[in-house]
């Protein structure tokens, strides 16, 4: 483990390593809660759009990703509740709508298939940069500020959204404005486990630690301890078999989330009195 | 002293085309205890929205102390009829009441917060389960908590549609109980189509059906329904079960 360090392109690693967990452990916590996971797969993928975007601009996709994300991310918000379209319906429009766009911007640009793309779509936590470290680190920011700032209007809506409305929560504009969160960890997660597979570190570090607490902020700690954890150790098991970073840290979430439910002591939170 | 907290004038609503509500005329002043029953698909819920402005009446006049209602419902508490919370979502029963406090944007919950938290837990009879998580309490258990969240930010009228849903019969007179203690301080409006859950406490009954038959004071008690339920029915009523309401006119 040590002789990894080494490397600085390990360093920059494990730092992203660090930086996917915090995103993922917040906002992934609302993911999980407000049960609004395939709406975080829908804006994932349309974020192939801002990626492409990115190569005809010939700029950091990363860049453009961040406003095209969260204007996807808005548009599913939107059409799902001002149309009779319904909210499945809107994630699938967006999430293939965003993809072709990212087609479409990639073909106009060079008419083949760039040889990094690949890395966006499946993730690449080796080969991150320091700019885009740099870009995660300020993303990891917002994200935080913005939940320090709202959470008692997160977890009101997520909890009773109704209710929310009733006691004077503006509901809708902060329901969009957890969606615009969610597309900025999805951008702070595309380097590290590719726009395919982001939706994993979304939901499983929470999924795990929701068995261990029912206190909200506990559930993101735990939630960020876990994802550091099992990324490390993705990160580890892909350096030392030479496998797809992106894969080797989804399965090894996966095989955590077996275990620790297969594991898990008599639930605490289950036991009805009447 | 009757100051005037709802008033309704020949409200209509129309949902997906369907007529819902027609020329409701309703007030509520303070201190009343008013009980809205009526078949399911009646409109009672429909008629609570209208009231909390979560529904715009096609026409009519809404006011909730003396305001539009999305500007007057923050003196209102509302126990809705379903709970559609997610069991697991880590939140314990203190938390859940203590957003009843919610007092905008970038307004910490304070100490004072935290004390009516534990106050409206006493009053219901929860205090001993604060810090239970929320999916663990029994139906009963959560109708109180909710009740809890309704009344903890101290309103001056508070909602109740179907309280008595999930709570068995013995539990009900205890229910009920609350209910009048609470109405000492607030005005109380409950709606339920169970015309056997309207008890002796209840002040004033109103029938539903699209439109409002209101009987004003219960110097009778339960009688003619049916006009409200297009149907024959047997009154049910707790304490003194031979009373008739007036006709409807």
């Amino acid at each position: 483990m040590i002789e990894m360090l080494q490397y600085e392109f390990m360093r920059n690693a494990l730092m992203a390593a660090i930086l996917v967990s915090i995103a993922c452990g917040i906002v992934g916590t609302y993911v999980v809660i407000k049960r609004i996971v395939f709406i975080s797969g829908g804006i994932s993928h349309a974020a192939f759009g801002g990626v492409g975007l990115g190569y005809l601009l010939a700029i950091n996709p990363i860049l453009t990703a961040i406003p095209f994300t969260i204007l996807s991310a808005l548009a599913i918000g939107i059409i799902s509740k001002k149309t009779k379209a319904g909210e499945d319906s809107a994630i699938g429009i967006i999430w293939a709508g965003g993809m072709a766009l990212g087609i479409l911007f990639i073909d106009l640009k060079t008419g083949y298939t760039p040889p990094d793309l690949f890395s966006y779509l499946f993730g690449s936590i080796l080969t991150v940069p320091t700019t885009d470290l740099l870009l995660m680190l300020a993303l990891d920011a917002a994200i935080i500020t913005t939940v320090a700032l709202f959470h008692r209007e997160f977890s009101a809506i997520s909890f009773d959204e109704e209710f929310s409305t009733i006691i004077g929560v503006p509901t809708r504009r902060l329901y969009l404005l957890l969606l615009a969160l969610i597309a900025l960890s999805v951008v702070v997660l595309i380097r590290v486990v590719g726009i395919i597979l982001i939706i994993a570190l979304l939901t499983i570090p929470t999924t795990i630690s929701i068995q261990y607490t029912n206190r909200l902020k506990k559930l993101m700690l735990l939630s960020t301890l876990t994802g550091i954890a099992t990324t490390t150790a993705g990160l580890y098991l892909s350096y030392l078999f030479d496998l797809a970073s992106g894969a080797s840290i989804v399965l090894v979430l996966i095989a955590v989330l077996i275990l620790s439910t297969l594991l898990k002591p008599k639930p605490h939170s289950t036991t009805k009195t009447t | 002293m009757s100051g005037e907290i709802v008033r309704l004038r020949d409200v209509w609503v129309h949902l997906d085309g369907i007529r819902v509500l027609e020329g409701i005329d309703l007030d509520v002043n303070q201190s009343d205890f008013l009980a809205v029953i009526g078949p399911n698909g009646g409109g009672k819920t429909t008629l609570l929205k209208v009231v909390l402005g979560l529904l715009e009446p096609d026409s009519g006049e809404v006011k909730v102390f003396g305001k539009k209602p999305c500007d007057g419902r923050f003196l209102i508490g509302y126990l809705p009829q379903h709970r559609s919370f997610d069991p697991n979502f880590p939140i314990s029963v203190f938390e859940v009441v203590l957003m009843g406090r919610y007092r905008g944007l970038f307004k910490n919950y304070s100490s004072e917060d935290e004390e009516a938290v534990v106050e409206s837990l006493e009053a219901v009879g929860m205090l001993s389960l604060k810090s239970r998580q929320i999916g663990s309490l029994s139906g009963g258990q959560l109708q109180r908590v909710f009740v809890a969240r309704a009344i903890v930010r101290e309103p001056d009228l508070l909602l109740l549609d179907e309280p008595m849903s999930g709570i068995d019969p013995e539990a009900q007179k205890s229910f009920y109980e609350l209910l009048q203690e609470l109405n000492e301080k607030m005005a109380i409006v409950l709606v339920t189509h169970d015309i056997a859950a309207v008890s002796t406490y209840v002040e004033t009954i109103a029938c539903l059906n699209r439109r409002l038959f209101y009987h004003g004071p219960t110097e009778g008690g339960l009688g003619k329904l049916e006009d409200a339920y297009k149907c024959p029915i047997e009154i049910l009523a707790h304490g003194t079960p031979h009373r008739v309401l007036k006709e409807h006119y």
